[in-house]
């Protein structure tokens, strides 16, 4: 008589075979990704503070010297000479890896600005472009008092 | 003649020792059924996916196949569920906190995004557990329905940053797996900054300089010894222009890398200082919670937030 039940040990073998049959011809979605060159070297900056606005899709970095983080973290009243500001500027796109949030992604800008004398004045401020803030290369802009007091402005965040 | 008789009795009790344990392992284990006592609810079409995917692990509505009910097979099976419900249970999902049901809810959805669940062994033997491009894309509008609007001005910066920059180095704060916080990061180079609409933060994260070095050098698999990544979180406020700020401080992060000593975590320790104090997170079992949700990206070495093209 032919046995229908057949011999547990037989499944047992064929699903293991199945199993691993299985596991090696699933589809796991594995998320190739290209990591992206470092637009912007600190050097040894700090940061002062970050932010990032939707609207424009942007995100934004504001970093200061020692100086300059002394007048951020302490709301001093003036600013002194060696103060240096430099906000960094990226584009902001989804994060790849992480459903729920944005990460900085392209380089848009850098904008610098240094106090060369005490009380506040005068102060240089440059702003270079996209590409042209990894070379280097500058072009000043004329009407940057507000833009300056902006940049400058800007609170501390905590940093613990 | 005794140590003939002493050998021969030994060989018998091996024997019948091994005759049990392999008796016991064909006797098929059986996935226990606690009552439900808190089952999720939410929107039907992302229920109906839970239960399809995810349920037979990770609730106490197991529905085993009868493959699954195998001698040896049911073992691996019951022990895999034990350890799915203990990270995870539907059927007790009253017992999180809302916040903490909200994030579990994010990484489910990147769990699946990334393809490390369901299993892919488990979805290859049960078909119907497999995610769709569209079941991803409900489960993300799902999301976007419950994403965190961004609170009110909660900046509270006057007193912490002098309280904690008067701590020696004596005195830092130190998780119970030993890593220290190291408020040296302040000198080191941003690696990027993220916004998060599924919590409510955002984050600047920075690497020390074996970490910026291996970045930069492409030597992230694996990421050297000595490579220490930090993430400052604040609460997001939002004015008037649209601008999204750091807010009140939420946490400090850290990921130190010592492959040896992190073997176990695929050679990350994990850190977290909760503020004001900064108070230690957790327990030392705490980590393998960290590193079961970042084995996601085993393709960044197991780092998240790495700025990608």
């Amino acid at each position: 008589m032919k046995h229908t039940t057949g011999n547990p040990q037989v499944f047992l073998l064929a699903a293991c075979l199945l199993l691993a049959f299985c596991s090696g011809c699933s589809s796991r979605r594995i998320k190739n990704v290209t990591l992206r060159p470092f637009g912007f070297n600190d050097s040894g900056l700090k940061v002062i503070t970050a932010w990032s606005n939707d609207r424009p899709g942007i995100m934004c970095t504001l970093y200061g010297n020692e100086a300059a983080w002394k007048y951020s973290t302490t709301a001093a009243a003036k600013h002194q000479a060696g103060e240096l500001f430099r906000l960094v500027t990226y584009m902001q796109q989804d994060h790849v890896l992480w459903y729920g949030s944005k990460i900085n992604g392209a380089l848009q800008q850098v904008e610098t600005i240094s106090f060369t004398g005490n009380g506040g004045q005068p102060v240089v401020y440059s702003r270079v472009y996209g590409e042209a803030a990894q070379t280097g290369g500058t072009s000043r802009v004329q009407d940057t008092l507000a833009r300056i007091g902006y940049i400058t402005g800007q609170p501390a965040a905590v940093f613990p | 003649m005794k140590l003939f008789k002493r050998k021969k009795l030994l060989l018998v009790c091996m024997v019948v020792a091994s005759a049990a344990a392999l008796t016991a392992s064909f006797i098929p284990a059986t996935v226990p059924s606690p009552p439900v006592t808190g089952d999720i609810r939410i929107d039907t079409a992302v229920k109906r996916l839970l239960v399809r995917a995810c349920y037979d692990c990770h609730s106490n509505e197991t529905r085993l196949s009868w493959f699954d009910k195998l001698p040896l097979v049911s073992r691996l099976v019951t022990k895999d569920v034990t350890e799915a419900r203990q990270h995870l249970n539907f059927s007790s999902w009253d017992s999180l906190g809302v916040a903490d049901q909200k994030a579990a809810l994010w990484e489910i959805y990147n769990m699946m995004d990334a393809g490390r669940m369901p299993l892919p062994a488990y979805a290859a033997l049960h078909p119907k557990a497999k995610i769709s491009a569209s079941d991803l894309a409900m489960f993300r509008l799902y999301l976007d329905k419950i994403k965190a609007a961004p609170p009110d001005d909660t900046a509270k910066n006057s007193q912490i940053l002098p309280v904690l920059q008067a701590a020696g180095n004596a005195n830092l704060p130190a998780a119970p797996n030993g890593i220290r916080h190291m408020p040296e990061y302040r000198n080191w180079q941003v690696m990027s900054t993220t916004s998060r609409f599924d919590n409510g933060t955002m984050r600047v994260m920075y690497a020390n300089p074996v970490a910026i070095q291996a970045i930069k050098q492409g030597g992230i698999h694996p990421w050297p010894d000595g490579a220490v990544i930090v993430k400052v979180v604040w609460q997001k406020t939002l004015d008037s222009e649209g601008n999204t700020r750091p807010g009140k401080l939420v946490n400090i992060q850290y990921m130190v890398r010592d492959a040896q000593r992190f073997k176990d975590t695929e050679g990350w320790g994990f850190a977290r200082f909760d503020a004001p104090s900064l108070k230690p997170y957790g327990t030392v079992l705490t980590t393998q919670q960290c590193i079961s949700c970042h084995r996601a990206v085993e393709q960044t070495g197991f780092v998240f937030d790495l700025p990608v093209q």
